[in-house]
């Protein structure tokens, strides 16, 4: 009795895991396998639900081998009818020993004819013994009900006889399927008395040789003759170990657990990464930039600082022209973040209804769609190296669960990001105040030259042209300042360009981080959350198996 | 005439060698195998015993592993020529006994060529055996097989191959064994076939002589085999050489000895299973001819499917070129570029940058605006054309997948999932050829020299590009509204078109340059779904098999049934009992009909030639088997008592 928990335990996990991996892979792996696989878990909830009081086995062979005669054999009675005409046994029977009959587990094996032996023999307590009907013969409804039997029952002893022992539909039918349950089934050769003792074992071992290259070369093998009662004792004794063990219905199980994991787990890919790698993130990213036009949007905030640049600190007299070019971001309906000059600068962030409503010119096309596809398709490529067809269609539905709306999503991150045009750079207002100032200077020196006939209309004494190497003040003013303020406005221009560059890089990483965050909502999180699924039915099937 | 047919016959057979369903449909497996084993008859039986018609009678004795097949056919020759044992199965080589007078007819390769001929004891299942036996009749051979049902493949395959090469089964089973599914297909198919046959009931223990001949009796008769004769063989000790006594074989011997005597019974027992084996063969083919339709018929599903996904590409990339989808973005950015700027700031702007560009020329090439625009139209299409042929691709490889025969084809060819890999490259190519055909096609117009100087200052590649952006949006299709962001862009590249070239002109450049488009695009979609026809076309489905196949089995049928014309007026053309028991027996197919005169029979044998050519009706015999006459136990088959009176007429081994 000690022996007996750390099996049914085992069962219980295995069986759990089972049940877990069986839940993750429906819709991906193979839906025969978990199909199979959720049987069996219902299968072992069903049986465990029994009492584990009775033990199941059942007696099964072709037509003729003699199951129903060994069945009385080892009753003791005469239960079941055995004739030569064929086949005998049309449904199934139960014998049972024990105190009680095991209503409700003879019912979830839909066996109506059941007996309760009146004696039971030392070791036999919770039997329940089922001679089947065949499998081969041409009564086909029969196979029907052994293969039936044949999946519930806890342990199983396979009846064949001197002429059928070699018989193809036992080997290629059952056996094969069987390979690993060598401990929960006995193989009987049946009829012994037919043979004289030389061929008896020669027989014995001829069928030992068939059962090792069927993969059963673990099984027990006896020799019976239910006509003369020859090995009848050592088989009760065999199955009365088997009963008394009372692991028989979980080990059983187990080994059918362990059939449905290795389905589920044939050519599966272990070696997986738990979510999208960065490396494919940022290519993602990098792709669905180019089709939201990213580059365009950077260019345009270079060239409208730059512009903006060269009107406020280029030299006044020629930097208005600059206002009659198009302002790049105006074009392109990002004007809300050209110098506005009611925005307050708490409200960068905050897009105009135009923006919003009229969508910006670099909208929804064609061709954006295509690039964001083509991002999508080449992520799934990546990601989806290595696994099983149904897992990758899987990966690749939840990488398209936002296609509808992610250029949409796009279009709105490029519109409500800051591109952080509208405050002017600081510097600016400096120069542009040098500017005004040379400016003044400039226009206080031609004023001074100019006062000569203004003075003399009013009769004011002409002011004074100190001079300074021959060139009157005035003169210096005005011309110093003129060429102070080119000079000074070709000089900053370099500094302008630099700063258009550097507000261009800020917009595109601003715009990036942006798209970043759409990318992982409508892409990266049903993906990884796909990715993660598959980890975890991997981790479930290896705790499945041994 | 026979030579007609026999030509026929071995037409059919190359035909049928050269069978291949690759697809994997439902009927494909049954039909690959119906074939190899339709070819191997004809070439190990139907065509030698079509030219040799006189040549002994091979009566196949098969069965179950362990029935007692080789001990039989010891018992019978009164000695042991077969090897029989406790192992199963014992029987690996088929084992040919015959008359010595008849040894020119099996020493050579002239039925069962597959079989290498030995004199030694063997073990080798492609070994046939000979065993010259002088106790066997002239014209009679026997041949033991290997078994039907074991373990060993091997065993049953050739088994199934010498029981389709038999003239005359001597099928097998015992009182364990009668009702055993397997060797109930094998009756059922020889009922199906006319072969004449027989069924010996072997081992049958004390306790079930009295039930189980009966039960044997019965199961015969519900499948259309009420005529064929039933000997029991007792289940005894064996002598001391491991024979049957006897008394046990006395029955079976007696019949086949009559049998073998009578050279008229022999030819018409040949005769029957050969039509049969011709007439089964015939509707085989059909069977054959159907699988290989459906394989033509899946091959063409998955073309059409895959033709179906490349051709909804092309569409949509001929919708997208013409809607105005091409003149978003990077392409409306560098128009406006071109033309967007107001003309002060365009003459000044261009004074200015003609010197920053002569500056910056020296470190650098910028491509001029015109050329801008060209570029970024040809990568726009470039995209769009990318993502229609992965689209294409997804799209076709799903239909396939779905599909249950295009799965394996998809599993063994992943890449056709994705454009292949030389796409791109090939897309590049076509537009910037196809832009290279637009502006020739812009020069070309200006040949003439009024228009020469005003295309020099406009530039080829701005008209190119205007002409480009012309094609992308046919104002026809778009609403009102949308004429105002697209068709303001085109409108002014039109009006710049129709300035310098005419108003006809222009439209038809545009229909020109818009047919090159759709042809590149059409050669260029038709090379990626080559990809799919190829694989296809690599499966080498014959679609012309099926015609040939029907014309051939119309053919052999038509030869088939002149031959019978000159066959039917031999006598007995179905194997009864001994003629001594017909009193015993009902008449099969009237009860107004009786039994006694030499005429009647006759009637009855004609009528009972039409089973060779329909499938037997279950029903027809066993009614007939219920009739008050007839009870159904030891009268149906040929008790001692009768064929020790068949003996005495002094026919005998």
């Amino acid at each position: 009795m000690n022996a007996a928990p750390p099996v049914s335990s085992l069962l219980g996990t295995r069986a759990a895991a089972l049940r877990e991996a069986a839940g993750y892979a429906v819709g991906r792996s193979s839906e025969a396998n978990v199909a199979q696989a959720l049987r069996v878990t219902r299968q072992v909830n069903r049986r465990l639900a029994f009492s584990g009081e009775h033990t199941v086995i059942a007696l099964a062979g072709a037509t003729g081998s003699g199951k129903s005669s060994l069945f009385n054999a080892l009753c003791g009675t005469q239960l079941a009818i055995s004739s030569v005409k064929r086949p005998t046994t049309g449904r199934a029977m139960a014998a049972v020993w024990g105190q009680t009959m095991p209503g409700d587990l003879l019912d979830w094996m839909d066996i109506p004819v059941r007996h309760l032996m009146e004696t039971t023999p030392a070791g036999l307590d919770g039997l329940v013994l089922l001679d089947l009907p065949d499998y081969d013969s041409i009564v086909t409804a029969h196979r029907g009900e052994v293969d039936r039997l044949v999946a519930q029952v806890d342990g199983l002893i396979w009846v064949v006889d001197p002429q059928k022992y070699a018989d193809n539909a036992l080997y290629e039918g059952y056996l094969s399927r069987f390979k690993a349950y060598a401990d929960v089934m006995l193989v009987v050769l049946n009829q012994s008395d037919r043979l004289a003792p030389a061929d008896l074992s020669a027989a014995r071992d001829h069928l030992r040789s068939l059962l090792a290259a069927a993969g059963l070369g673990k099984a027990k093998v006896f020799t019976t003759s239910a006509l003369n009662g020859a090995g009848i004792d050592t088989l009760r004794a065999e199955v009365a170990a088997l009963v008394k063990s009372k692991r028989l219905a979980a080990t059983r199980l187990l080994h059918d657990v362990e059939s449905a994991a290795l389905l589920l787990a044939a050519d599966l890919n272990r070696e997986r990464n738990r979510r999208v790698s960065d490396t494919s993130a940022v290519r993602l990213v990098a792709a669905l930039s180019s089709a939201a036009g990213v580059a365009q949007v950077a260019d345009a905030v270079r060239l409208a600082t730059q512009t903006r640049g060269t009107t406020l600190t280029g030299w006044p007299l020629v930097s208005w022209l600059g206002r009659l070019r198009p302002d790049p971001l105006k074009r392109l309906h990002l004007e809300a973040f050209a110098p506005a000059k009611t925005a307050a600068p708490g409200e960068a962030g905050v897009p105009t209804t135009a923006a919003l409503a009229g969508r910006s010119a670099l909208q929804v096309s064609d061709i954006q769609q295509a690039q964001v596809s083509t991002a999508l398709r080449n992520l799934c490529d990546d990601v989806s190296r290595g696994l099983n067809p149904g897992w990758a269609q899987a990966v690749r539905e939840a990488s398209l669960s936002h296609e509808h709306t992610l250029a949409d999503e796009l279009d709105a991150a490029v519109t409500t990001t800051d591109l952080g045009t509208s405050t002017p750079v600081g510097w600016w207002r400096f120069v542009r105040v040098v500017q005004w100032l040379l400016l003044t200077v400039a226009a206080i020196g031609l004023a001074w030259l100019g006062s000569a006939p203004v003075t003399k209309y009013f009769g004011i004494s002409p002011l004074p042209l100190y001079r300074w190497h021959d060139i009157p003040l005035p003169t210096w003013l005005c011309g110093g300042a003129l060429i102070g303020g080119f000079l000074l406005g070709i000089l900053v221009s370099f500094g302008v360009r630099a700063s258009a560059n550097h507000r261009a890089t800020a917009a595109t990483a601003a715009l990036q981080a942006a798209i970043r965050t759409v990318a992982d909502t409508a892409v990266l999180t049903p993906v990884n959350t796909e990715l993660e699924r598959y980890a975890r039915f991997v981790a479930a099937l290896a705790r499945a198996l041994p | 005439m026979a030579a007609g047919l026999e030509q026929a016959l071995s037409e059919l057979r190359r035909e049928l060698m050269q069978v291949s369903l690759p697809l994997p449909l439902p009927t494909a497996t049954e039909a690959s195998t119906t074939a190899v084993q339709l070819a191997a008859q004809l070439g190990d039986y139907v065509l030698p015993r079509l030219k040799n018609l006189e040549a002994p009678l091979l009566a196949v004795v098969g069965g179950s592993t362990g029935a007692g097949k080789s001990t039989l056919v010891n018992s019978l020759l009164a000695r042991v020529v077969t090897r029989s044992g406790v192992l199963r199965p014992t029987t690996k080589s088929p084992v040919l006994v015959y008359n010595p007078a008849d040894e020119h007819w099996f020493d050579d390769n002239r039925i069962l060529a597959g079989l290498t001929r030995t004199r030694a004891t063997s073990d080798a299942p492609t070994a046939l055996q000979l065993v010259p036996e002088p106790s066997l009749p002239v014209g009679l051979a026997l041949l033991d097989a290997p078994d039907i049902d074991s373990v060993v493949t091997a065993n049953r395959t050739i088994a199934s191959t010498l029981l389709a090469a038999a003239d005359l089964w001597l099928f097998v089973t015992s009182a364990a064994r009668y009702s055993d599914a397997i060797p109930w297909d094998f009756l059922t198919d020889a009922a199906a076939r006319a072969v004449v046959l027989a069924v010996v009931l072997n081992r049958v223990p004390p306790e079930a002589a009295e039930i189980v001949p009966d039960d044997l009796r019965r199961l015969l008769d519900e499948r259309g085999l009420a005529e064929v004769p039933l000997f029991v063989v007792p289940e005894t000790t064996a002598t001391a050489a491991g024979l049957l006594p006897d008394a046990a074989v006395s029955e079976l011997r007696s019949w086949l000895a009559t049998l073998a005597a009578d050279e008229n019974e022999r030819r018409a027992v040949v005769l029957q299973t050969l039509d049969g084996a011709i007439t089964q063969t015939i509707a085989k083919t059909q069977a054959v001819a159907q699988a290989i339709t459906d394989q033509v018929s899946a091959a063409t599903v998955l073309g059409a499917d895959a033709t179906a996904a490349y051709q909804e590409a092309a569409r949509i990339v001929s919708t997208q070129v013409s809607d105005g989808s091409l003149l978003r973005g990077e392409v409306l950015a560098r128009w406006h570029e071109y033309i967007g700027t107001s003309e002060f700031t365009k003459t000044l702007d261009a004074k200015v940058s003609w010197l920053k560009e002569r500056f910056l020329g020296l470190f650098r090439v910028a491509p001029a605006a015109g050329t801008q625009v060209q570029l970024a139209a040809g990568s726009g299409l470039e995209v769009l054309l990318a993502e229609a042929g992965d689209a294409a691709a997804e799209r076709a490889a799903q239909a396939w997948d779905d599909n249950p025969a295009g799965r394996n084809l998809l599993r063994a060819h992943p890449e056709l999932a994705r454009s292949s890999a030389s796409y791109q490259a090939a897309l590049a190519r076509t537009i910037h050829e196809w832009q290279a055909d637009v502006l020739n096609l812009v020069a070309r117009e200006g040949k003439d020299k009024r228009k020469t100087a005003r295309i020099a200052a406009a530039g080829v590649n701005g008209l190119g590009a205007a002409l480009m952006l012309f094609i992308f949006a046919n104002t026809g299709g778009l609403t009102g509204a949308e004429v105002g962001v697209a068709g303001g862009t085109t409108v002014v590249a039109q009006k710049l078109l129709e300035s310098i070239f005419g108003d006809t002109a222009v439209k038809t450049l545009a229909q020109t340059a818009r047919d090159e488009l759709a042809a590149r695009v059409q050669g260029l979609l038709a090379s990626e779904l080559a990809r799919f026809t190829k694989v296809l076309d690599e499966l080498d489905i014959d679609t012309r098999q099926p015609r040939r196949f029907h014309k051939l089995a119309a053919e052999v049928d038509t030869l088939r049934r002149e031959r019978e014309l000159t066959t039917a007026g031999q006598r007995g053309t179905v194997l009864l009992p001994p003629p001594e028991l017909l009193s015993l027996t009902a008449p099969v197919h009237s009860a107004a009909e009786s039994a006694a005169d030499f005429d009647d029979i006759v009637d009855a044998e004609l009528v009972e030639e039409e089973p060779e050519n329909t499938p037997p009706d279950v029903t027809e015999t066993t009614a007939a088997g219920t009739t008050p006459d007839t009870t159904p136990d030891a009268t149906q088959y040929p008790t001692p008592d009768s064929l020790d009176a068949a003996t005495e007429d002094g026919v005998s081994l």
